[in-house]
C-alpha cells in the first residue's frame, strides 16, 4: 500500500504539479491534460540532465540527485500556483461535474465502457506476465545503475564490463529514468517496470487518446475511446504492433515512444490545427510541449529522435501548407532540433 | 514484392485489419469535411505510408540506425487505430434514429473483436507468479546462490537466462541472453559453455570445464535433465535442491564452504 502511495506521489501528483506551473486554468497548454504533460516533463528533463552525465561516465547518484531536485522545484512551484488558484479550480471542478450531468444516456454508458476496457488493461498488465528477452536488456540496465551506480559501461546480458560506453543506446536513457522512479517508489527496478508502471503509463495513453477524441468529435468521444481500446485488446495481430507494445511490453522506452510520445504529438498538432480553425483567436505556436515531447521522445528510443522528426515534419508541412501559415512550418523545424542534435551526436560516436 | 511492402503486411499480420483500416480510411477520404480531420486521418496518414514504401527510405533510416530490423516502427506513426475508431464512431454519429445507435454501436464492437485477435491469447502471456514478473523457481536460486555485497558467477538453464539479472544484477553468467539473439558468431567466446548447457543431455565433464574457465562458481540444471557423467567426478558439488532444479557449487571455490 506504501509503495502505491508512493507511486501515485512520484508518478500521477509530481508530474502534475509540475504540469501545472505552464498549464493552469485559462491557459493555452490547459486542455492538453496535466498528467501526459507532467508525464513528458519528467523525461524530458532526465533526458537533457542525464545524457551528458552518462557521457561523461559520472556518477548515478549525483544524476538522480540532480533531477530529483528539479522536479521537486518544478511540483512546488506548480504546487504555489494551484493554491492561488484554488477558487478557479473549484469553478472548474463544478463545472466539469455540471457538464457530465448534462450528458445523455448514451455517454455515460459508452464513458463507463471505456473506462472498464482500459482498467481490464491495467489489471492484466498487473496479473499477467508477458516474457520478452528485451527486459533482460532494459530492466537490467535499470537495476545495475541502481545497484552499481553504473551507466551503460557494463553489459547487462551478462554482468561483464563493456570496457568504456555503450554507445548505441545510452543516448535513449529510459531504464536510467525507471532506475530513479523505482528507487524513489522504493521498489526493485523488476518490480517498478512490470507491476507499476503499466498502472500508470496504459491510462496516460488513453488520457491522451481521450484528449484526441475531444477534438475530433467531442459529443463521441466515449465511444471513441472505447474503439479504440477494443483494437487495442483484440490488436494480438503481430508482434510490431504499437498496440501489442502497449499491452505486453508497456516497461519499455519503445512502448512510451510508440503510445504517449507520438500519439501527444498528434494531439499538439490536432490542437493547432483547432486553434487555427477558430479564426477570430489568433494561435500561438505551443513551443513548449513541442519541444517536450521531442525531447522526451530522445529518451524513450534511439530512433525516437527520427520518428519524432519524421513526425514533425510531415505533419508540419501540411498543417503549414494547407492552412497557409508558412512560418508554422519553420517554428516545427526549431522545435525539432534537439532531436537532430541527438541523431547527429549518435552518427558521430556510433 | 519490395521489402518495404512485406514489412508493412507483417507489420498489419492480419489481412482484415489491415482491411478494416484501408476502408476506414477510403471512408474518411470520401466523407470527411473537416480539414483539420481530414490533414490528420487522410493526408498525413498517405503521405506517411508513401515515405515508408520508398526503398530509399528504407535504405536510408537503416543506415542512420545501423539496424535494418527496425523499419517497421516508422509504422508506428500511422494513427491506425485512431482512423478505425473514428471512422466507426462516425458511420454512428450519422444514424438519424436514437435506437438504431445502440445495435450499430454493438455490430461495429463484434467487428472490430471479429477481426483482430485478442491480445491475451498470446502463448508469451502467463500468470504472474510474483511482483517482478519472474519465474518463481528463478527467484528461489537466486536467493539461493547471492550473497550480499559480492558478485556470484553461475550457469542457469537457457529457458531461464533471460529472467536472472532482472531479477538480481549480482549475479554474473558466462551467456546471456544475447547469444539467443544474435548467435556464435557475434560471441564465440560464450557460445560453447552455452550450447553444452543446452544440448538434450548434458555432458557434466565439458560443462565443468567451460564453468572451471569462466570462473562459474554455480551450475544449476533442472532435477530431472539426463546427465552423462556426474559433476561430482569434475569438481561441482550439488549443494541445494531449490524448485525442481540442482544447484551445484564448484569445491575449489571459497563459496563452497558456505554452505
Amino acid at each position: 500500500m506504501v509503495k502505491l502511495i508512493l507511486l501515485g506521489i512520484w508518478m500521477v501528483i509530481t508530474p502534475m504539479l509540475c504540469a501545472y506551473g505552464f498549464a493552469r486554468p485559462g491557459k493555452r497548454y490547459r486542455s492538453l491534460g496535466l498528467l501526459p504533460m507532467g508525464i513528458l516533463f519528467l523525461w524530458a528533463s532526465f533526458q537533457l540532465v542525464s545524457v551528458p552525465f552518462i557521457l561523461k561516465e559520472a556518477d548515478y547518484g549525483v544524476l538522480k540527485t540532480v533531477t530529483v531536485l528539479i522536479w521537486i522545484l518544478a511540483a512546488l512551484y506548480g504546487a504555489f500556483r494551484m493554491v492561488g488558484d484554488r477558487k478557479t479550480l473549484k469553478e472548474e471542478l463544478v463545472n466539469g461535474l455540471q457538464e457530465l450531468k448534462s450528458k445523455d444516456a448514451l455517454f455515460l454508458i459508452t464513458l463507463i465502457l471505456a473506462l472498464g476496457a482500459v482498467l481490464f488493461q491495467v489489471f492484466m498488465a498487473y496479473r499477467l506476465v508477458y516474457a520478452d528477452g528485451d527486459d533482460s536488456y532494459y530492466v537490467v540496465m535499470g537495476s545495475i545503475a541502481e545497484s552499481n551506480g553504473l551507466m551503460y559501461t557494463v553489459d547487462p546480458y551478462t554482468g561483464q564490463g563493456f570496457g568504456g560506453l555503450e554507445l548505441r543506446h545510452c543516448f535513449a536513457p529510459f531504464p536510467i529514468w525507471l532506475a530513479v522512479m523505482s528507487s524513489l517508489i522504493r521498489v526493485h527496478v523488476g518490480v517498478a517496470a512490470h507491476s507499476m508502471l503499466p498502472l500508470i503509463l496504459i491510462p496516460v495513453t488513453y488520457l491522451i487518446i481521450w484528449k484526441i477524441f475531444r477534438i475530433l468529435i467531442p459529443e463521441k468521444a466515449p465511444l471513441g475511446v472505447l474503439f479504440f481500446a477494443v483494437l487495442q485488446i483484440f490488436g494480438n495481430t503481430s508482434i510490431y504492433r504499437n498496440s501489442t507494445f502497449l499491452l505486453t511490453r508497456t516497461r519499455q522506452g519503445k512502448e512510451a515512444l510508440a503510445e504517449v510520445v507520438i500519439p501527444f504529438f498528434f494531439l499538439l498538432f490536432l490542437q493547432i490545427m483547432k486553434e487555427l480553425k477558430e479564426q477570430d483567436k489568433r494561435p500561438r505556436f505551443p513551443y513548449f510541449p513541442m519541444i517536450l515531447t521531442v525531447v522526451a521522445a530522445c529518451l524513450c528510443s534511439t530512433m525516437g529522435a527520427f520518428l519524432v522528426c519524421i513526425l514533425a515534419g510531415c505533419l508540419g508541412l501540411l498543417t503549414g501548407i494547407l492552412y497557409k501559415r508558412y512560418k508554422l512550418i519553420l517554428w516545427t523545424f526549431l522545435c525539432c532540433l534537439p532531436a537532430v542534435f541527438y541523431v547527429l551526436l549518435y552518427i558521430k560516436l556510433v | 514484392m519490395p521489402e518495404t511492402f512485406l514489412i508493412l503486411k507483417e507489420y498489419f499480420g492480419s489481412i482484415l485489419f489491415l482491411g478494416s483500416y484501408v476502408l476506414s480510411f477510403a471512408y474518411l477520404c470520401v466523407t470527411e469535411k473537416k480539414k483539420e480531420i481530414r490533414i490528420a486521418l487522410v493526408y498525413y496518414p498517405a503521405m506517411m505510408l508513401v515515405l515508408f514504401l520508398l526503398p530509399p527510405v528504407h535504405k536510408l533510416v537503416s543506415a542512420v540506425m545501423n539496424d535494418t530490423a527496425i523499419y517497421y516502427r516508422l509504422l508506428w506513426l500511422l494513427p491506425a487505430s485512431l482512423t478505425i475508431g473514428y471512422a466507426g464512431v462516425k458511420v454512428i454519429s450519422e444514424l438519424k434514429n436514437k435506437w438504431i445507435r445502440i445495435p450499430a454501436i454493438v455490430l461495429c464492437l463484434c467487428v472490430l473483436v471479429g477481426t483482430g485477435d485478442y491480445m491475451y491469447d498470446n502463448p508469451y502471456f502467463s500468470r504472474a507468479e510474483n511482483r517482478f514478473h519472474i519465474p518463481g523457481a528463478v527467484q528461489l536460486i537466486c536467493d539461493a546462490i547471492s550473497i550480499p555485497g559480492r558478485e556470484v558467477r553461475a550457469a542457469f538453464p537457457p529457458h531461464q537466462v533471460m529472467f536472472v539479472r532482472q531479477y538480481d544484477p549480482t549475479i554474473l553468467m558466462p551467456y546471456g541472453r544475447n547469444i539467443q539473439i544474435d548467435g556464435w558468431d557475434k560471441f564465440p567466446e560464450q557460445y560453447g559453455f552455452y550450447e553444452a548447457m543446452s544440448q538434450p543431455t548434458i555432458d557434466c565433464k565439458t560443462v565443468a570445464e567451460y564453468a572451471v574457465e569462466t570462473g562459474t562458481q554455480y551450475v544449476i540444471v533442472h532435477m530431472y535433465q539426463p546427465l552423462e557423467g556426474t559433476f561430482e567426478e569434475f569438481g561441482y558439488q550439488a549443494v541445494a535442491n531449490v524448485d525442481d532444479y540442482v544447484i551445484y557449487c564448484s569445491t575449489g571455490s571459497e563459496l563452497f564452504s558456505l554452505w
